[in-house]
Parts: C-alpha cells; sequence; structure tokens
C-alpha cells in the first residue's frame, strides 16, 4: 500500500527560473510512459500507470449543482463503484481532457454506466458555484450517476489532500483518475490521460462485465 | 505498495536527461515563437473575423459548434474545443498539469522547431525528437489539424483533438494562425515599456494621491538599483548571441514609463479623451486606475484596443458584456449585494422575513448596487426591497429616517452610502431610534461608520468584501514597505490596490521575458495571482483562464457596540454570481 506520497516530487517553487524546470518534472511519468511503449496499450496512446493509494475521505460536506448539501463520506460508501475526478471549469488543458474522457466512457460503457458513479469534483470552488458548474456539466452527457460537486475552499483542499492532488495551485494540478469498486476495497489512481478504451477496460475489470 | 506499470521503468539518469530536453526543447519552442516587429498592433473588430471565432470561441462560420476527438478518445465541441482553450489567445500555449501545449504562431510552425543549436542535439535522448520537427507548410499544418501528425509523421500525443474541418474553415483558421502574435505591442521600443493609469479627476486628491503615490515610487524604483544594474548588463549583451535564456533575459529590459491620463468632465466624455492620450502615446498597459464613479469608458476603451488593465479600484466594475483585458480585485458593491442576500436568505424568519429598505445616491455607484440587490433578492425569493432613492449630491433630506423607518414593524435597511452620510444619519438616529438592522458598504463607506449608530448589539451589519480588519497593533505589510521608502499614509485599501497591480505586473513581464504579447502578458497574470506572495487587501486572491474578478467573496460583519470590534458572521460568503 502507498499512501499517495508523489506530493514531493510536485512541489510548487517560485524562482522564475526553477519553475519551468520543476514544471517539466511532472512529465516525468509521461516520460516513464513514453519508454513503456506503445505495445502494452494496442496504439492507443502512450502507457499509463496504476497505483493502490489508501485515502482518508475527509467529513465534508459538499455541494452539488442544485446547492444542495452533499455529505462526501455518505455519498462515496453509498456502495456502488466509483470513478472520481479533480476538475476546474475554466481549466485550459487537462480538465476538458479528463472530462471528455469520462464522458466518453460513460458512453462506451452504455447500459453499464448505471452500475458505477461518476464524480467531478471542482477544484476552484470560489469560481464555480453550483450554477457555474451546472453550465460546465452541460457540456457533456450527464445524468444522475455523474455528479458535480463544489463547497467550501478550505473543504475541497482538504479533500484534494486526501487524494494526494493537491500541489497548492489549481493550475497545476496532476491528471489522475480514481476509481473504486465499494467500500471495502481500495482506492486506484491512473495517471495521466489514458484513452477512453483502456480506462473503460479498467472500469470493466471493476464492474465485472467483461 | 503495489504499482502495476505498463511497461519498463526508466532509469532516474534517463528521466533528468529527458527533463533536461524538454526544457530546453519548451524554451526553444517559446523562443521561437514570437517574432518582435515594432509596429502598432491592429485593433480587432468588435466581432471578429470567422478565423478568429473558430480559434477563440469553437465556432464554425456556418455558426455550427467546432467538434474535435482528442487522441485519448474525449470529443469536445465548442468553446472546449476552441484552440485558444489551450493554446490560449496569444498562441504561445500553456503548460499544465504536465501537459506541454505548444506555441502555434506563425513564427513557430513555419520554421523548423529546433533545440538551441545543432551542437546540443546529440546530447538529447530520443524522446527530446519529438519536440522538434520541419518547418510546417499549409498543407502539413492542414493535416496536423485534421489527422493529429506532425510533419515528420509522428502522432500527437493524447491530449490533441483532431479535427474534421471542411477546406475553407480549415483555411480560414490556418489564416487566421498565421496572424497571431506577429506585430509588437505598442507602448514598446527598443528602451521603455510604456504604462498609464487613470484618474477620474472626480476623486479627492487624498485618496487620488494614495493611488499615484505608490504607483509612482514603485516605478522609480524599479527603474533604479537593480534596474539600472539590469540596463547595463543589458547594453554590455546588446550585440551578442549569447545564449539562452540569460540573454533573452537581460535583451527584455525596458524603462518602465508611468502616464497619467487624468478624465475630466462626466464620464460620457472619458471615451474621446482616452483615444486621444492613446493616440500621443501608446502604453502596453493600464495600471492601478481609481473612480469616483463607473469604470465603463476605460472598460470599452481596453476591449477596443485590446489594452490589458490591471486592478483599478473601482466600486462599480463592469460585470457584464465583453470583458477579456481589464482584471478586477472583485465585483464591488454587485459582490456586497450579492453576498447580502445570500446572508439575509439564511437568516431566521423573523429577521429575514422583514421589509427591506435601501437608501442609495443617485450616481452611479449607488444605483449600480441598489440594482444589484433588487436583482439578488429576487433571484433567491426574499421580497422586493422598497428604495429611498437620494439626491446625487447636497445634503440629506429632513424626513429620510421618518420615511426609511416610520412603520410600526422592525425593518432591514441597507444603506449604499459613503461615511459621511452615515455619520449625519448616525446622528439623526439618536432623536429617531432604528428598530430593525443595519447593513452597511465597506466598500462605500469602510467598518469606521459602524460606530456612528448609537446602536445596541446586533444591529449594525457591515458587507465586507475584503480580509478581516486588523487587530490593535497588526500591521500591514504594505505599510512597512509604504513607511520604508517614506510614503505618507494614506487610504490603506487604495494603497495596496495600487501596490499589487504593480508588483503583479512586475511579475508577469518577468515571465514574458522579450515576448512583448499583451495576450500572453495577461495569460500570465491569470496564472500567478493565487500563487503570488505580493499581500492584498483581499482574503485569497485568484483567476483562472477568462477570469476577472480575483476575489469572490464576502463577510457580513456585525459591528460590537462595547468592544468596537467586528465578528464575521456566517464565515465567508461566496454568492452565486448570476
Amino acid at each position: 500500500m502507498e499512501k499517495t506520497g508523489t506530493r514531493k516530487q510536485f512541489r510548487h517553487p517560485s524562482a522564475r527560473f526553477v519553475a519551468p524546470l520543476a514544471l517539466l518534472l511532472l512529465l516525468l511519468p509521461a516520460g516513464h510512459r513514453s519508454a513503456a511503449g506503445e505495445g502494452d496499450t494496442g496504439g492507443r496512446g502512450p502507457g499509463y500507470r496504476i497505483t493502490e493509494v489508501a485515502i482518508a475521505v475527509p467529513d465534508v460536506t459538499l455541494r452539488g449543482t442544485d446547492g444542495r448539501p452533499v455529505p462526501l463520506r455518505v455519498l462515496l460508501d453509498g456502495g456502488r463503484p466509483l470513478m472520481l475526478q479533480f476538475v476546474f471549469t475554466t481549466c485550459p488543458t487537462i480538465c476538458p481532457l479528463l472530462t471528455g474522457i469520462a464522458a466518453r466512457v460513460r458512453e462506451d460503457l452504455g447500459k453499464d454506466k448505471a452500475m458505477i458513479l461518476a464524480i467531478s469534483i471542482t477544484i476552484d470552488p470560489e469560481h464555480d458555484t453550483p450554477s457555474v458548474l451546472r453550465e460546465y456539466a452541460a457540456n457533456f452527457d450527464t445524468d444522475p450517476d455523474w455528479l458535480f460537486l463544489t463547497g467550501r475552499l478550505e473543504d475541497i483542499v482538504a479533500v484534494q489532500r486526501a487524494f494526494g492532488s493537491y500541489l497548492g495551485n489549481k493550475m497545476n494540478h496532476p491528471p489522475y483518475t480514481f476509481l473504486r469498486r465499494s467500500p471495502r476495497d481500495p482506492w486506484v489512481r491512473i495517471d495521466g490521460i489514458v484513452h477512453a478504451d483502456l480506462l473503460e477496460a479498467e472500469i470493466r475489470k471493476m464492474i465485472g462485465t467483461r | 505498495m503495489t504499482v502495476r506499470s505498463r511497461g519498463p521503468a526508466a532509469g532516474r539518469e534517463q528521466r533528468s536527461l529527458a527533463a533536461t530536453a524538454l526544457l530546453a526543447a519548451l524554451l526553444a519552442a517559446l523562443a521561437g515563437a514570437f517574432s518582435p516587429v515594432l509596429a502598432d498592433a491592429p485593433d480587432a473588430s468588435p466581432e471578429g473575423t470567422p478565423g478568429m471565432r473558430m480559434y477563440r470561441e469553437g465556432i464554425l462560420p456556418s455558426g455550427k459548434k467546432m467538434r474535435g476527438e482528442t487522441m485519448g478518445g474525449a470529443v469536445l465541441s465548442g468553446a472546449m474545443a476552441a484552440c485558444a482553450n489551450c493554446h490560449r489567445r496569444s498562441g504561445m500555449g500553456s503548460f499544465e498539469g504536465g501537459t506541454a501545449v505548444r506555441p502555434i504562431t506563425s513564427a513557430a510552425l513555419y520554421r523548423p522547431s529546433e533545440l538551441y543549436g545543432p551542437a546540443r542535439l546529440d546530447r538529447f535522448p530520443p524522446q527530446a525528437g519529438t519536440m522538434q520537427w520541419p518547418a510546417y507548410t499549409d498543407q502539413t499544418l492542414a493535416r496536423a489539424i485534421r489527422d493529429g501528425v506532425d510533419p515528420s509523421d509522428r502522432r500527437f500525443d493524447s491530449a490533441m483533438p483532431r479535427y474534421a474541418l471542411a477546406d475553407a474553415d480549415l483555411a480560414l483558421l490556418i489564416a487566421y494562425l498565421k496572424s497571431l502574435s506577429t506585430t509588437g505591442a505598442p507602448g514598446i521600443t527598443e528602451e521603455v515599456i510604456r504604462f498609464a493609469t487613470v484618474v477620474d479627476a472626480r476623486v479627492p486628491p487624498e485618496r487620488r494621491n494614495a493611488m499615484l503615490g505608490v504607483l509612482q515610487v514603485y516605478v522609480r524604483i524599479r527603474n533604479q538599483g537593480s534596474g539600472a544594474a539590469r540596463k547595463a548588463r543589458r547594453e554590455a549583451l546588446k550585440d551578442r548571441d549569447a545564449p539562452w535564456p540569460e540573454a533573452r533575459m537581460w535583451k527584455a529590459y525596458r524603462t518602465w514609463e508611468l502616464d497619467v491620463w487624468e478624465l475630466s468632465g462626466p464620464p460620457d466624455t472619458w471615451e474621446p479623451q482616452l483615444e486621444a492620450y492613446y493616440r500621443r502615446r501608446p502604453v502596453f498597459a493600464l495600471l492601478g486606475g481609481i473612480s469616483a464613479g463607473g469604470w465603463g469608458p476605460v472598460h470599452r476603451f481596453c476591449e477596443r484596443h485590446e489594452v490589458p488593465s490591471l486592478f483599478p479600484s473601482v466600486d462599480a466594475p463592469v460585470v457584464s458584456g465583453p470583458g477579456y483585458y481589464t482584471v478586477y480585485f472583485s465585483r464591488g458593491t454587485e459582490l456586497e449585494a450579492d453576498a447580502l442576500a445570500a446572508h439575509l436568505s439564511a437568516e431566521p424568519d423573523d429577521v429575514r422575513r422583514r421589509p427591506v429598505v435601501q437608501m442609495y445616491r443617485d450616481a452611479e455607484v449607488g444605483k449600480a448596487a441598489a440594482t444589484a440587490f433588487r436583482k439578488a433578492l429576487e433571484r433567491s425569493g426574499e421580497p422586493e426591497p422598497r428604495d429611498v432613492r437620494l439626491p446625487a449630491t447636497g445634503d440629506l433630506p429632513t424626513r429620510i429616517l421618518e420615511d426609511a423607518w416610520g412603520g410600526e414593524r422592525p425593518v432591514n435597511s441597507v444603506l449604499w452610502l459613503a461615511e459621511s452620510d452615515l455619520r449625519r444619519i448616525g446622528e439623526r438616529t439618536r432623536s429617531t431610534p432604528l428598530s430593525g438592522r443595519i447593513y452597511l458598504s465597506s466598500t462605500l463607506a469602510g467598518t469606521a461608520a459602524a460606530a456612528a449608530f448609537g446602536a445596541r448589539n446586533g444591529e449594525v451589519y457591515v458587507a465586507h468584501p475584503f480580509a478581516l480588519p486588523k487587530g490593535k497593533g497588526e500591521q500591514d505589510r504594505i505599510r512597512l514597505w509604504l513607511d520604508s521608502r517614506k510614503i505618507p499614509a494614506g487610504d490603506e485599501r487604495l494603497q495596496s490596490n495600487a501596490f499589487f497591480a504593480a508588483a503583479i505586473a512586475v511579475e508577469a513581464l518577468g515571465e514574458l521575458l522579450d515576448f512583448f504579447s499583451r495576450d500572453y502578458f495577461l495569460e500570465k497574470v491569470e496564472h500567478m495571482v493565487e500563487t503570488t506572495v505580493t499581500p492584498s487587501a483581499y482574503p485569497r486572491l485568484s483567476l483562472g483562464p477568462g477570469q476577472r474578478f480575483a476575489s469572490k467573496g464576502s463577510y457580513i460583519l456585525r459591528y460590537e457596540p462595547e468592544s468596537g470590534g467586528f465578528l464575521p458572521v456566517g464565515g465567508w460568503i461566496v454568492p452565486e454570481s448570476r
């Protein structure tokens, strides 16, 4: 078991010329994936990395796109398999891709998509109020099995920390997708912008429909 | 620990070499992305060209949404599929979450992508090769956009979408790409970078000087000391082609000049005045600025000429309609109005069901605040407020209090008034005691005016979209900076606002090196506001692509007459803004 120990690697420096170098260190997993070769992924982009992670979900109450309170632990422990991502609506690059891939995976899962609960949590909650998130979600084919959550900044930061996704700056957040079969199973973290087909395969493995 | 990895792990040495190569390649890509031709950029027409709409908004000439499918299988459309989403308005690209987005200006595309100097090539591992390619042609660029393949037949990584565009649409888009960041920005010469700050002549001298004093000292210090050293270094390197990045850093040095654009007369005469200033001496950007009322004409001027404007001190900024080039601290009194409405809806029924009376001066800021509050109450389903509109200037009517509070039931009064008005009303409340709560605007009146009301606990509240008031003995970091530079104390918020605007401009310019693109400048500002160490009057500031209001919340403070202090009620409130 690994406690999400990647934070050190992603520390955010302030020095001007150190910053790009450190940002490039973020590419290391990418370099690693490149080294994995394309054969492993059936030609669908670079390889990717899956890690089991221990996550202690904080007892916070977030809000849905209707503004209603959503106690996070209750939601996550509802029993269904989960797919969870962190995004924000004005994100220039990776969030639309992560969200787009999540949308594609759900589409490809067909009727099986109702077996999993998809959750996208904003990491920019003061901008992404419930109505802003609602508009963002409308860009994708969403339904009650895909929740977009916001909340108080402190709570959102606590959740990101628990998932090892907090780097102190929303513009520099790692592209992770988290999966969990049930409350009794460990969380699994997928690093990088993995191809929708591969993510779908991982999910099918998890829910046992392959 | 369980790690299932899809391939052999890369060695540490190989990794660090790869990182170095990627860094070099990225810097080289940026270096090639900008061709500084010092000429006035043509002003864009307001609706833009069809190519620009495709690039910025993801809208096809037919009006349909552009669609792209990424290598990762994500299907994006409309604004999310727009090129500018990742490559940004400047075309200079971005870097986020480990994904490097390449510059796509014509200078970057239509010449070979090289690391800096062929001699270095053999030092980098093959991974770096994906950062290199021969120069694009229109044909290979079309193929790249449609099929996701670069000129050397390599596929792009998982982030770049492929767009199935018709020939005509593709030609329009490529023509637009060729126009990105091709001309140097106005306000830049080989020696000087020029800024201006806009001052509304109606602003009282002490407030105007508080803002101006800080900016002018900041610029003077910038040009002396380390600035002088940089300038000397730059002169020494002028004719030498020293290796990147040092040379570019030194060569980027410019002496700062700050013009003061004073606007006189009513705001509807401001735009021609701004145009005249700009024609006489164009500027790269506006810093700070101060208004006694609205900011519409300045905002529109900046949109028209694509002039970035950083953090003016305005109480009623432009919150709707086009707004890309002005970056505000917050929505000002409109934010207070929304926060107040949210606060009232969360109060117990005996408080929230009371009638609401709002008083305001019949001038820009007062009207904007009252309109916003009325809308916010309506949105949250609260009772409609009764308006007490006071003349724009001059004495308050004598019967104002009786008119507002004369009824038998307690009311919630929201006073969109300045401190001097509040003090006069406060005196009169001694003969006409209020019944209910009074809400004040910290933006318009500060917090001290709360003491003007001979109130009991729980009766006077202040909407306060700033950091909590300082306790006794607490000193502002800004204050220390000002004192050490012998800048007289003035309005603290104005001084710290001006300081913040200048400091962020310095930081953002430092990132630009000598790629003096205004759009790129704004993109850097968007990125750094969240992480800057520069203090401000706000508890937290943060922007993102396209975000133009850095602080999004407000406290509602309850005045405690016995201690003279304030207590935040319900924490930091971030209201919905629409």
